[in-house]
């Protein structure tokens, strides 16, 4: 400290000198206060790295869980991050059902949990959406067959004849349009490529085994 | 000495400052940095003279330690958006300690604790470990006004120069001196008891 005049000796009582003990219980405290302001700093830090990990995790996490169907550990994530993938496919939701109820057929679900699945896919599937009216269809056609029918589970994937490719959607669609096109009186055939039979459709709906001969 | 330079009415003007360096300028920045070793240094430079003031202002030198420690932790939360060297900082915390001393009169005007008739008697010679001031200094500083008394502690006490007193003020240095030359003459007038 500076000595100044001694215009006023009297002043003299009021220079001190801090105490030893003083010193230390004051360079605490300081040392208190620096801890505790650097803490909200580091806080902040650490909750901008989770944001960011938050946000470069969300793209790999839509992409993860795009195949989940119920039940799937990412399937809660993929319902979640719906809204926000719909902003950029409006359609997502769709895809989202149908495929759904695709990946429980090719996991061999049970059918009424697939039929259910169907039954939700159907809400959201417009006719705006006839690939998707398409597949839902096939879903259903595979759940219905018998179960010994294709050589497996009614709901096992139909591989038993390799060079018969199961029909695209919309291959589906053209068929039926073309059935509805053709007379109503007249016969339809169809052949089920799965035991190379051929059945004739009559009038009233019934169908019969033709034994691959043909009415001509 | 640093050199600027100007471009005025096409012609370069070389000015040549003085830059009078602080002995605290080594630590403003780990001082905004919080960083304990400046706080540390800060500290030990400037403990003394900062309880001595407060001690001058409030007479009781407990509450003029508490002062100064209470000072010393705002600085740390004010340290981050600190702006100047040491200087600035020096008078940081000397503005702090006086509004703290502020701070206690009003918490004694609320009491009404520590009348001047009740300061106990203390012995003539200075006492390193008195906690009161000597009565008859305790009325002679207690005669003059807040700003007389902070002006004559700042500058016969903690030894600072006009400038500095202007810049804790709050005022022009001419301000200052005129404010220290009255309080000086009205303090000798009371400690030679020609001023009751």
């Amino acid at each position: 400290m500076v000595e100044m005049s001694s215009r006023f000796p009297e002043l003299d009582q009021i220079r001190l000198s801090v105490a030893e003990n003083v010193r230390d219980r004051h360079l605490a405290a300081i040392d208190d206060a620096i801890r505790s302001a650097k803490a909200p700093r580091l806080r902040r830090f650490r909750l901008l790295v989770v944001a960011a990990a938050l946000i470069l995790a969300l793209p790999v996490m839509a992409l993860a869980s795009d195949d989940a169907v119920p039940g799937d550990l990412l399937y809660p994530i993929k319902i979640m991050l719906e809204p926000v993938v719909s902003l950029v496919d409006p359609d997502v939701e769709v895809d989202h059902r149908v495929r759904e109820a695709e990946g429980l057929l090719d996991r061999g679900a049970e059918p009424a949990v697939i039929r259910d699945r169907v039954e939700r896919a159907r809400i959201v599937v417009t006719k705006e959406h006839p690939g998707h009216v398409a597949r839902l269809d096939l879903i259903v056609d595979r759940l219905q067959r018998p179960p010994d029918d294709g050589g497996g589970s009614p709901v096992a994937p139909d591989i038993s004849d390799e060079g018969a490719s199961e029909p695209e959607p919309q291959d589906r669609v053209r068929e039926h349009r073309q059935r509805e096109a053709e007379p109503s009186d007249a016969p339809v055939e169809s052949v089920d490529e799965t035991h190379d039979t051929t059945t004739t459709t009559a009038d009233d709906g019934t169908t019969r085994p033709t034994d691959g001969r043909r009415d001509g | 000495m640093s050199s600027t330079h100007a471009l005025t009415k096409g012609v370069w003007i070389t000015r040549l400052t003085e830059t009078e360096s602080h002995p605290l300028d080594a630590h403003a920045d780990g001082v905004r940095g919080l960083s304990e070793e400046a706080f540390r240094a800060v500290y030990l430079a400037l403990a003394d003279e900062l309880v001595s003031f407060a001690y001058g202002m409030v007479s009781d030198r407990r509450t003029a330690e508490d002062i100064v420690q209470q000072s010393f932790v705002e600085l740390v939360q004010a340290a981050p958006r600190l702006r100047g060297e040491g200087k600035a900082l020096k008078s940081w915390l000397y503005r702090s300690v006086r509004f703290g001393c502020m701070d206690e009169y009003r918490r004694r005007s609320r009491r009404r604790e520590f009348p001047v008739e009740e300061v106990p008697d203390m012995p003539e010679s200075p006492d390193p470990l008195a906690t009161h001031l000597e009565a008859d200094l305790e009325r002679a500083l207690g005669a003059l006004n807040k700003r007389q008394r902070t002006v004559i502690l700042l500058r016969h006490v903690a030894g600072l120069s006009g400038e500095e007193i202007a810049e804790i003020l709050g005022s022009t240095r001419r301000a200052a001196y005129a404010v220290l030359a009255r309080a000086e003459a009205r303090l000798r007038s009371l400690l030679d008891g020609r001023d009751e």
